[in-house]
């Protein structure tokens, strides 16, 4: 088991390495650069070039980026002057971990559950209803879902807070919108999946042996069926952690989702970059995770 | 069933773990809390400023923030330019050497005297080109600052002279009359040189690292959430300031502002333009920004050609623009220049009036340029021209550029595609002059004609059109005058030019709803240099 | 006991035995897709919503072509109208007849949806299925692959993918496959992980049944309930999907319609015209109902365990 992991450990690292390698190279492929600006004259975006060296031939500035990048230094960022790219992360990433942390519990416990209950009432009112709030769920986009929350609970109604987030209450109407959609799709998965379990030959053996419901159900079924929930788990993790753009526009949360899409559409490359190094070491965790739980729920699957 | 419950159970449980979990982070609140008694005054931006570093300034939310932390030689009040960190000045005859000199018992925020080396400092740090800093090219009309900003010459030699303490002179390149009204610019704001060299590369980068010689002093700055301003002391009109404090909330979506407003959490809101009808009796300002159309002289079969032009322009119907894509907010333009930029003695629309372009479409007269423009062309029909126009992905972009589409296809029977980028690459475009038509605009950098009219000039950087009118050339070259009236006439006739030529043609002036406290007062939205003024705002019962 | 013999005798029939009818199967022999049709049919709901999807696309063809509006006419002293004879969905912020633009978007959103859809699930579960059963190398190998993709920002490879094949469908479509074959990858792998230690999988190898049989008779079936499920929710997603690329400008040019552009301008006339998202929400809820709902009915279908109601 130990040498697994190292050997995950290792073979990690050097994902992490290629991931960064080409969107070092693939950023600088888009037209236009960070100080692409019409209000900057030509020899000004050249000193501002110059200033985080960008004007240095492409190979020198990779190796000397890697090489920064291994003491764990993510540079400047380009658009907000004076900040580190550490600093902004390291800052942004709690709000959008703790609105993802609430939401994916939220989804996840309530999503399973939703989808037990579903199978286990197959072709009842409680499985349509189940369904039907799957369907909503998949089927709204959580900004229409965030805006009309945020109408009717904040501004409307005046229940909960409309924007920013400095207590628990900020919290509330984010990880629903947040958590809505996910918990579709964990019912809807969890369903399916408890469907095929059930109907195969060992629960109707583990039946006929005279093991109760819920033996049933806890022992055999859940456990089988949770497998293609452990699968999305992953990078579902991996992505609601670094935030989402949309939810923390609404909610005013300064989070890392904002970042995210505002480095790409502003080119500010030791941003992006930064970012997707952090998202893809939490991606290869969040794998490393999966692929070890996988191996716990059913020992059969020993993925060498 | 004994398993329902049990599952409901684990389902109730999970949700208060949800709960419980919580992170009871103490609420700083921001909502209502009497701000008028405590003359506190509660804004939001969309965008949080990048840096409160003069020299590093880029954005209008950041000039607007440190226009009020700092001061410089002179201040906007209004549309008027006064004098602020200078009392009064002199120029020499040839209207190349401005001496000013300092007011007295001016002190910054730590309580040291405010010196001519501190402004002298801030110009050298602008143009040095270690600084990277991207306002540099404001400082073009000094003596010798293009040539140290590409790095040909040493900062020392730039002609800004600290002749005493409380005396600077500048010596300039070609004579600007506007030179005065420019130095309110954000980037012509004072710098400590023994700061700097403290803080190196931190300077300015948190409310402490810095000192500050205007109204207010920042105290607070938590990124991505909210700046807090608060009265400065030890400036020498402290007096007469009446805010105590000014907290900004950084909130991306305007719907979200606009609710935050309706809530009572701020004083002052814009209203998003697809919202305009509910709020017919919200004030307007000019933003300064123009809208126009912009044609390539270099790409593109058609654009050349003045007729095609003059059928464009006529084709187009303003009002109807406006109102499907700014909810009737913005105007239609009549004329290119903004006319609320300074003339000779009041503005400048008032001085020079102009009504180039009418409200509605022309579909007769567009027929016949475009008619004429075949001709010379040697284009039998109009379906078999087709015109590409490139947009940005702004939320306003795509809806504009559908209407134009339509009018122009309805009014002019050609086809026109529409090519929607990301603002990069549209910028990319632009600045290597690969366009052939495209949505464009300006906003001012400064309040004087000539922050529209240079962009023309044959050879200059922001003409990337690439379009030559030797005429228009020597008539920018006539204003380089110290004698207003020569200077103001020879503009007009140069604006007249862009109306009639057309190397832009201009569709909007770009303005804004807003709503505010009535109980605020002196609160004023503006045109260039800065968003909002609030120097002299008081909240009154 | 005397009496239970002769009641024996005199109910029944000796027949004697005849050996072919003991080979006999007793009821009538149907492929495996003409089990799965019957079965389909029989299920009301799913049937219904096979319909009502067929009805949609039906529209999404034919109102464009014979609509009295031209979906791209607009009309400044029209805009934002509600319901109304002329207009039965009401108009947009710039005046043009939502019905036709409906239906428009409906052609968009649709073809996206199912193809990029459809081909994701299809690359993915090739890729998966491979990956899962071969395993070792292989497997690691591809999931490296694969994190590294799912590590880039999709929105530079959307942009990138633009430049070099220009704007469209097609090439919106291209740009979302390339990192969307992913979601379905993991799922069937991580199914095919599980089921390919199965008894009847290692009796199928000892029998000497090759490799590309097993994963396509034995192994995909089994898994095809899943995938049919995950498609089914992937439709959906693909149609988000496009809309947000639209809404940042990398979408169809105007002044093309797609339920994603529809859904992002009803959304900022909320306030105003709410109508006009409601009928968008509408729109694209009943279609993901329809196709959630038709999916499970062809989940059932095609599951050989579940005989359904008999």
């Amino acid at each position: 088991m130990k040498k697994y992991v190292i050997k995950r450990i290792i073979i990690s690292v050097i994902t992490v390495f290629v991931l960064t390698t080409v969107v070092f190279f693939l950023v600088r492929l888009m037209p236009g650069g960070p100080f692409t600006n019409p209000k900057m004259t030509p020899e000004v975006q050249k000193a501002m070039e110059a200033y985080y060296g960008l004007d240095k031939p492409l190979p020198v500035q990779y190796l000397t980026y890697m090489n920064n990048l291994l003491h764990g230094d993510f540079g400047y960022s380009m658009t907000h002057a004076n900040q580190s790219v550490n600093s902004i992360m390291f800052r942004a990433f709690p709000f959008s971990a703790d609105v993802g942390i609430r939401a994916l519990v939220f989804a996840f416990s309530i999503g399973i559950v939703l989808g037990i209950i579903a199978a286990l009432n197959r072709g009842k009112k409680l499985d349509f209803v189940c369904v039907l709030i799957a369907i909503i769920g998949t089927s709204v986009p959580d900004f229409i879902i965030g805006g009309v929350l945020q109408y009717f609970f904040g501004i409307k109604w005046g229940l909960l807070p409309i924007a920013q987030y400095k207590g628990f209450r900020y919290t509330i109407l984010p990880m629903l919108a947040l958590a809505f959609a996910t918990l579709a799709s964990v019912s809807r998965i969890m369903r399916s999946s408890m469907l095929e379990v059930i109907n195969q030959d060992y629960i109707k053996t583990a039946k006929a042996k005279g093991l109760n419901d819920v033996e049933v159900v806890a022992k055999h079924e859940i456990r089988n069926a949770i497998m293609p929930i452990v699968t999305i788990m992953g990078p579902l993790v991996a992505s609601v952690l670094t935030g989402t753009f949309v939810i923390e526009s609404i909610f005013a949360i300064p989070g890392m989702g904002k970042y995210y899409v505002e480095s790409i559409s502003s080119l500010d490359y030791t941003m992006v970059l930064g970012m997707t190094v952090f998202f893809g070491v939490l991606l290869v965790i969040a794998n490393t995770i999966t692929d070890i739980a996988y191996g716990m729920i059913d020992p059969r699957i020993r993925v060498r | 069933m004994k398993m329902k419950k049990r599952l409901l159970a684990l389902f109730v449980a999970l949700t208060m773990l949800t709960g419980c979990a919580a992170n009871e982070g103490g609420g700083t609140g921001g909502e209502s809390q009497g701000s008028a008694g405590a003359q506190e005054l509660r804004l939001a931006f969309a965008v949080e400023p990048a840096t409160i570093d003069p020299q590093k300034c880029t954005l209008m939310g950041e000039a607007t923030v440190m226009l009020h932390m700092f001061e410089g030689l002179y201040r906007l009040d209004g549309t008027k330019v006064v004098p602020a960190g200078a009392k009064s000045y002199e120029v020499s005859k040839d209207g190349l050497t401005y001496t000013f000199h300092l007011r007295d018992g001016a002190k910054w925020s730590d309580g040291k005297e405010v010196t001519a080396d501190d402004f002298k400092f801030g110009f050298e740090r602008l143009v040095d080109p270690a600084t990277a800093s991207p306002g540099a090219y404001l400082a073009g009309m000094i003596k010798n600052a293009t040539k140290i900003n590409k790095g040909e010459m040493d900062v020392s030699k730039l002609g800004v002279e600290a002749v005493d303490d409380k005396t600077i002179k500048f010596n300039l390149e070609y004579p600007a009359p506007y030179f005065p009204g420019m130095l309110s610019t954000a980037a012509f704001l004072p710098a400590r040189r023994d700061l700097v060299k403290k803080y190196g590369k931190e300077y300015g980068t948190s409310p402490e690292k810095l000192a500050y010689n205007g109204p207010f002093k920042a105290t607070k700055w938590t990124h991505g959430e909210e700046m807090v301003l608060e009265r400065n002391e030890n400036h020498w009109d402290a007096a007469n300031v009446k805010l105590n404090k000014v907290s900004i909330q950084i909130v991306p979506d305007p719907s979200t502002q606009l609710g935050m407003y309706e809530n009572g959490e701020l004083d002052y809101v814009e209203v998003p333009t697809e919202l305009a009808a509910n709020y017919p009796d919200a004030k307007k300002y000019s933003t300064g920004g123009v809208d126009y159309l912009q044609v390539s002289f270099v790409n593109g079969k058609y654009y050349s050609n003045k007729n095609f032009r003059k059928a464009i322009s006529a084709a187009l119907d303003r009002e109807e623009y406006v109102k499907m894509a700014f909810g009737g907010v913005s105007e239609p333009a009549k004329r290119y220049v903004l006319p609320d930029v300074l003339g000779v003695k009041g503005t400048y629309g008032e001085e020079y009036p102009l009504e180039a372009f009418p409200a509605n479409a022309e579909p007769e007269k567009a027929k016949e340029y475009l008619a004429a423009a075949m001709k010379e062309l040697g284009v039998s029909s109009p379906g078999t021209i087709e015109i590409t126009l490139s947009t940005a992905d702004t939320e306003d972009s795509r809806k504009g550029a559908e209407v134009i589409q339509e009018q122009l296809t309805k009014n002019l029977g050609i086809k026109v595609k529409v090519n929607q980028m990301a603002s990069k690459q549209y910028w990319a475009n632009w600045a290597k002059s690969d366009f052939e038509f495209m949505v464009g605009g300006w906003t001012p950098d400064y309040s004087d004609p000539r922050t529209y009219l240079d962009l023309y000039i044959s050879g200059s950087g922001s003409n990337r059109g690439v379009y030559k009118n030797p005429a228009y050339d020597e008539l920018l070259e006539k204003s380089n005058t110290n004698d207003l009236k020569t200077r103001f006439d020879a503009l007009f006739e140069a604006e007249k030019i862009v109306c009639d030529d057309l190397p832009i043609i201009p569709l909007d002036v770009r303005k804004k709803q807003y709503l505010i406290n009535e109980k605020l007062k002196n609160f004023q939205p503006s045109f260039v240099q800065l968003n909002y003024n609030w120097l002299h705002a008081e909240f009154t019962e | 006991m005397e009496q239970q013999t002769v009641a024996l005798e005199n109910d029944f029939e000796v027949v004697g035995r005849q050996l072919e009818e003991m080979e006999s199967i007793s009821r009538p022999s149907l492929s495996y897709w003409q089990d799965a049709w019957r079965r389909i049919k029989k299920n009301k709901v799913a049937f219904f919503s096979m319909l009502l999807i067929a009805f949609y696309i039906l529209l999404a063809i034919f109102v464009p072509i014979f609509s009295p509006w031209n979906f791209a006419e607009q009309n400044a002293d029209d805009m934002n109208a509600g319901f109304s004879a002329a207009h039965w969905f009401g108009t947009d912020s710039l005046g043009r007849d939502l019905f036709v633009r409906a239906w428009m978007g409906a052609r968009v959103s649709l073809t996206i949806g199912f193809l990029a859809a459809i081909l994701n699930a299809v690359i993915g579960t090739c890729i998966g299925g491979l990956s899962g059963y071969y395993g070792g190398k292989i497997d690691m190998f591809i999931m490296r692959l694969v994190d590294v993709l799912y590590g880039i920002p999709p929105l530079i490879v959307t942009i990138l993918v633009m430049i070099v094949i220009g704007r469209g469908i097609s090439s919106l479509i291209i740009a979302m496959i390339i990192v969307g074959w992913i979601g379905s990858c993991r799922f069937v792998r991580g199914e095919v992980l599980r089921l390919k230690n199965q008894d009847y999988i290692l009796a199928a190898k000892l029998l000497g049944v090759p490799d590309l049989v097993i994963i396509l008779k034995h192994l995909i079936p089994n898994v095809m309930g899943l995938i049919i499920t995950n498609l089914t929710l992937a439709i959906p997603g693909a149609i988000f999907q496009e809309a947000f690329l639209s809404f940042i400008g990398l979408g169809i040019a105007p002044p093309d319609a797609s339920w994603g552009i529809l859904a992002k301008e009803g959304i900022k006339m909320l306030r105003i015209a709410p109508q006009q998202l409601l009928i968008t929400g509408f729109l694209i809820s009943t279609t993901m109902l329809a196709l959630n709902l038709f999916g499970d009915g062809l989940r059932d279908a095609l599951d050989p365990r579940y005989r359904g109601t008999e």
